[in-house]
């Protein structure tokens, strides 16, 4: 068995095949590879640091994955042909994050979720003479978590790409956060977004226009325009241009006092409160900044690519058990009756009696 | 204090009905499922009433049988993982006090038989999420008498 650790608390096992190989030449240092058949992609990553305990019982070797991602092994073996060869015992994988640029993270997080849904993987460490194939078990719900925190890094990344700004990536992020960056990037790749969004004050003109809006008492869409769209995003400012907002299906709170307004057509400006009765309001961002054509290297553009397969091998695990169904239907739907409460439940005499 | 149709950004809670059809593997829920992964990159999220509702059919076997048949354990493993997967809100302060101001509007009758989608709509709520149901009706009466603080409730409908 081993043991794969990551610098983000996700622990991994991974099956490997028993594996006798000579003990470790000094001399060559090639680059470790990793190999993911089902993801058509291999790794070469520079060794940079090697040790071994004195009994050779354990040996770590650290190769850069990227200028701050380590992937860290560690071998254990006991010595067997007269000490001329090592038998793999236990092999732990972590990946050591030196930086909180989200670049690192998101390398970090893109290469365990492929780890997590790969059928078997292939290690190379060419000065260990070490060739060999491991099975990872991890656990869905952990996959599930590698693969939202790498698509909030990559979020991350493109904003700070666009904006050019440098945004640390805290370890948690709260659901505001989120949200504030799931926002500014719709804003940059999508050219559009939208929040939830109930009711608010808007600067409108008394004018025969939005008379006939508020005469009309039916819903409408009220736009407006904000020159520079000044959105943050964990503390930092980005400027998203010009924005086109829009609330579809609003109506006015206090008609009538809007009518007080409207007696004096002068094209005045005053202040209206109009809610959303969908519960969002909707931007388009035609001037928000946009990503360079080239924006990115040839790791990150790979593990980008990565995206189609990861969704695709995570919801085929997800599913899996569809394909051979344990119970028949009469006994699923045993096991899932509403629960119900009997007539006396949540009575009350004195709210709403029965009905 | 309106129910209407969640727009695709809204991130979404899975009523009870709609997560016994993706645990009985339905071919449109599993679509859903699939179409709302790609899109944020999660799995919806579940709600506490959700998952009682969920164990409770276990258990009450386990009361009434001693234990749980192998395939019936292995069924119940499957729910675990994709309880875990979601992942779960929490019934906290802000949906106790949104379920505390529908449940007195509601008649005796309309609370026992939607006690757990206030409860749903509730969490759904107060974590800024709509809702994927297989039954708009259930949830009519609840976006009748939304708060003023949680006053739109998204529901997405998820059914053949």
């Amino acid at each position: 068995m081993a043991t794969a650790i990551s610098a983000q608390h996700h622990e991994m096992t991974a099956s490997i095949l028993a594996l006798n190989h000579p003990l470790p030449d000094i001399a060559a240092d090639l680059p470790l590879e990793l190999v993911f058949p089902e993801f058509d992609y291999s790794l070469s990553a520079p060794l940079v640091e090697r040790s071994s305990t004195a009994d050779f019982q354990w040996t770590t070797v650290k190769a850069a994955v990227d200028e701050d991602v380590l992937l860290v092994c560690r071998l254990k073996g006991s010595p067997i042909a007269n000490g001329e060869k090592l038998r793999s015992e236990e092999l732990a994988i972590n990946f050591e994050i030196r930086s909180s640029r989200p670049r690192a993270r998101f390398v970090a997080a893109t290469l365990q979720a492929m780890l997590g849904l790969s059928g078997t993987v292939r290690l190379r460490i060419p000065s260990l003479h070490l060739d060999a194939p491991l099975q990872f078990s991890v656990p869905l719900d952990k996959v599930a978590r590698l693969i939202h925190s790498r698509w909030l890094s990559y979020q991350l990344m493109v904003i700070e790409r666009a904006g050019d700004l440098i945004i640390p990536e805290p370890p948690q992020l709260s659901r505001e956060e989120q949200d504030q960056i799931s926002f500014a990037y719709d804003a940059i790749i999508e050219r559009r977004a939208e929040r939830l969004f109930y009711q608010g004050d808007f600067r409108l003109r008394a004018d025969e226009q939005t008379r006939s809006l508020v005469e009309a008492g039916a819903p409408f869409t009220h736009q407006f325009v904000i020159e520079n769209f000044m959105h943050e995003a964990l503390g930092h400012q980005l400027n998203l241009g010009s924005a086109a907002g829009a609330v579809p299906n609003a109506v006015f709170v206090n008609p009538d006092e809007a009518r007080r307004e409207l007696a004096r057509l002068d094209g005045h400006e005053f202040s209206a409160v109009i809610r959303a009765m969908d519960g969002v309001m909707k931007y388009e961002f035609a001037g928000a900044p946009r990503l360079p054509v080239e924006a990115w290297d040839g790791l990150i553009a790979r593990l980008i690519a990565m995206e189609g397969l990861l969704d695709e091998r995570f919801i085929q695990t997800l599913h899996q058990p569809a394909a051979t169904p344990l119970l028949s239907e009469e006994e699923m739907d045993a096991l899932t009756q509403p629960l119900l409460l009997d007539g006396e439940a949540f009575a009350d005499p004195d709210i709403f009696g029965d009905d | 204090m309106a129910i209407v149709t969640a727009p695709p950004s809204i991130r979404l809670v899975l009523d009870n009905d709609v997560f016994t059809d993706w645990r009985k593997y339905r071919p449109h829920t599993m679509l859903e499922i699939t179409d709302y992964q790609r899109r944020f990159k999660s799995p919806p999220k579940l709600a506490s009433v959700t998952v009682l509702e969920a164990r409770w059919g276990f258990e009450g076997q386990v009361v009434k049988f001693g234990g749980l048949d192998p395939q019936t354990e292995q069924w119940r493993l499957e729910m675990e993982g994709l309880i875990q997967t979601c992942g779960v809100l929490d019934f906290d302060q802000r949906a106790a006090s949104i379920a505390a101001h529908v449940f007195p509007r509601l008649s005796q009758s309309q609370r026992n038989r939607h006690w757990r989608d206030i409860l749903i709509a509730a969490t759904a709520l107060a974590h800024g999420c709509g809702v994927a149901t297989r039954n708009k009706d259930d949830f009519e009466l609840i976006g009748r008498d939304l708060p003023a603080h949680a006053p739109t409730l998204h529901l997405a409908i998820w059914k053949p």
